[in-house]
């Protein structure tokens, strides 16, 4: 199993290297100058040239490349042009709420999606299973922004239930430890902190959980109707088992393997969901961090976001390929 | 042999014929054509649906096996069967295409969801005769109106018809979908043909470099290219085509690989076909089901991506009247009128959902195997 991971892991750096290349060639070669952008109506060519100097930006692409490569490696992923801190610090402020709200919705979408597929196959063609897949088809035709903005009107604005933005409320004061919100509340013992940001965390979570759901709870169902058809299936029903223990225990597990590689393949649902959700809930995380970003021309912010929601994402899959070999030995051995 | 089954040969001759030349191509069909044909007068003569199935299979390859050659094989089989044990035939073996046409208005939904994608079409077309008002002359007095009998959906922030709004952004979302379907597919084509035909360091390097693109989730791209091209609507065409065409090429590449493996490819370079014509006349046309499903397919993604960078303020900019910039527009209004947002949103999710099902019932269609 050790080989098995340490395989996964060198694997992973080419992958990574190559995201670090792709930013920084889009970046610098098809960007407009930032320099320019920078000073604006003060430039003048002199400013202009001592900034580009200062930058180094006069230096050949390969030098600003093996440069660029340095400092990422070592974690200098430059300064914001906007609040000139570095960048660094600003994301790993920022990169424990996405986290935290893309956990959240990945462990919604799995829980809810693999039990609405079981129920859905153990009952197949039942009222419950046609409600649900139809259901599905909707939840993965749903833009998230959208479904975002209507839970606000419906939770938010009409029944006053749950907060509409931020993290947690502005009454509650939080001491920071992990950054992320639910644990620190429960180390600190915070409960009115937790509730608070359980109810800000909800809808942001499910709007960003719901496609993903859709389609785990397809891909569950799916498979769980071949392998309930399975010989050993028969076999645990025949020997008395109790009907929940051989849909859990001998079904549902045989199912897992699907379901687990599937995971990897949303996770990539989840970032794009989180850029976007983020926005419409104001949620103060990498997503909302990237898109200021673009807005106020500030290229490192952009660069930093892109790759760090990047290499998250490939970190996810590494984590989804050690999970699918531990559950897989056949995976495991090749 | 009786009438019908006579009149039966002579049709699936000139189908078969047809075929051919699409293979083909003209100056080819002549030559290798007459010998095709000769096996097949001795498959039909002999005892038919094996000896068809078997030219239908070589000619077609076998991505389109189960879809066309099984279909047509058997259809064959028991209508010459039934011709030659003295039955009348009772109705002529369906075409490819009528065969396709056929499978998919079996699916219900799929059809409903052609439906709407023609009334959505038309509405883009048509958007100036259809919309009641102009999408961007406003009305002081109207401003954030509530939908009433004069304005159905309303009015936005400064005035303007949702309604008419919403008809003319028809119009972006699907020019933007099927204009960068269209140029991802028929780049991929040609990255992904050629890749597969020539392999060795070609292949190794562009996928790879591929695969490193695929690293980031789709819309990250998209927002990255967005953010150096600058907003507006040809840039945000310009970086949806260019997210999507690594996963086309994909597709195009392993579908190719499995077909440059079959005879007919064999066949071709043995009577002295040039690469050129080998990729695009002989492998082309028979990877062209699943290319056109994975495109299909991809519209809805597209018209997605579309909505979502205008959300984000980054795809086409206002006055333009577009799903997701309306959208973007008003959040900002989401306490006083909510319906700036519900309708924008509303017609996402249905033009949405209608290509998804489309791209299911076409996918069924084709290519039941997929299934």
């Amino acid at each position: 199993m050790l080989k098995f991971i340490a395989k996964r892991l060198l694997q992973a750096i080419p992958v990574l290297l190559g995201i670090i290349t792709i930013v920084f060639f889009v970046m610098r070669v098809f960007a407009p100058d930032p320099v320019g952008m920078l000073l604006g109506q003060e430039a003048t060519p002199e400013k202009i040239e001592a900034l580009r100097e200062y930058w180094g930006l006069n230096d050949p692409l390969a030098v600003q490349y093996g440069r660029f490569l340095g400092q990422a490696l070592t974690g200098d992923l430059g300064t914001s042009l906007k609040s000139r801190q570095p960048v660094i610090g600003e994301l790993l402020s920022r990169l424990p709420a996405t986290l935290e709200l893309g956990l959240a919705a990945l462990v919604f979408s799995v829980v809810v999606g693999v039990g609405i597929g079981v129920a859905a196959a153990v009952r197949q063609n039942s009222v419950f299973d046609r409600a649900a897949m139809f259901a599905g088809l909707i939840g993965m035709s749903m833009p998230v922004f959208w479904l975002g903005l209507m839970l606000i009107i419906a939770f938010g604005v009409n029944m006053g239930l749950l907060p509409i933005s931020g993290r947690i409320g502005l009454d509650i004061s939080l001491v920071r430890v992990t950054g992320f919100n639910i644990i620190d509340s429960v180390i600190a013992g915070n409960w009115a902190a937790l509730a608070s940001s359980v109810k800000h965390m909800a809808m942001p979570a499910f709007c960003i959980g719901v496609i993903s759901c859709a389609s785990f709870a397809r891909l569950t169902r799916s498979t769980m109707l071949e392998v309930i058809r399975q010989d050993y299936v028969r076999t645990a029903r025949s020997k008395g088992l109790r009907e929940r223990t051989v849909i859990i225990k001998h079904a549902l597990k045989n199912a897992s393997i699907p379901i687990v590689t599937y995971l990897g393949v949303q996770l990539g649902s989840v970032v794009a969901g989180a850029v976007l959700t983020e926005t419409v809930f104001s949620w103060p995380g990498v997503g909302t961090y990237m898109v200021n970003g673009i807005n106020n021309y500030d290229y490192p912010v952009v660069q930093a976001s892109a790759l760090i929601l990047a290499a998250s994402f490939v970190l996810a899959n590494l984590l989804t390929d050690i999970l699918y070999g531990y559950l897989d030995p056949k995976i495991r051995k090749a | 042999m009786n009438e019908g089954a006579e009149n039966a040969a002579m049709e699936r001759d000139g189908e078969l014929n047809a075929v051919l030349d699409w293979e083909l191509g003209e100056e080819r069909s002549g030559e290798l054509g007459g010998r095709l044909n000769d096996e097949l007068d001795r498959g039909l003569g002999a005892g038919l649906g094996e000896g068809l199935g078997n030219g239908l299979d070589w000619e077609l390859g076998e991505s389109l096996y189960d879809g066309l050659g099984k279909s047509l094989g058997e259809s064959l089989h028991e209508g010459l069967g039934e011709g030659l044990d003295g039955e009348p035939l009772a109705e002529k073996a369906p075409s490819f295409f009528r065969d396709i046409a056929a499978r998919f208005c079996r699916n219900r939904l799929a059809l409903a969801s052609l439906c709407a994608l023609a009334l959505i079409a038309a509405i883009a077309v048509f958007a100036p005769l259809i919309a009641p008002y102009s999408p961007y002359a406003g009305e002081l007095s109207m401003i954030s109106a509530k939908p009433s009998a004069a304005h159905l959906l309303g009015c936005d922030e400064n005035g303007r018809d949702v309604l008419s709004r919403l008809i003319y952004g028809a119009r972006i979302s699907l020019t933007v979908g099927f204009l960068a379907v269209a140029i991802q597919t028929a780049v991929s084509i040609v990255i992904g043909l050629f890749v597969a035909y020539y392999g060795g360091v070609l292949d190794t390097v562009v996928m790879r470099f591929l695969d490193m693109l695929m690293a980031f989730p789709g819309i990250l791209l998209a927002i990255i290219f967005m953010s150096v091209f600058g907003k507006g609507l040809e840039n945000a065409i310009m970086a949806i085509t260019i997210v999507g065409i690594p996963s086309a090429t994909r597709m195009v590449r392993a579908t190719a690989i499995s077909a440059k493996e079959s005879d007919y490819v064999q066949a071709a370079r043995a009577i002295g076909c040039k690469s050129l014509s080998i990729m695009f006349k002989h492998i082309l046309p028979n990877i062209m089901a699943p290319i056109i499903v994975t495109a299909t397919m991809s519209i809805s993604g597209t018209i997605l991506s579309t909505a979502a960078l205008g959300f984000l303020g980054l795809g086409v900019q206002p006055p333009t009247a577009e799903w997701g910039t309306m959208l973007s527009m008003g959040k900002n209004f989401i306490y006083s009128a909510p319906y700036l947002v519900m309708f924008p949103g509303a017609a996402i999710a249905v033009t949405i959902l209608a290509f998804n099902l489309f791209g299911d019932g076409l996918r069924d269609a084709l290519d039941p195997r997929l299934k």
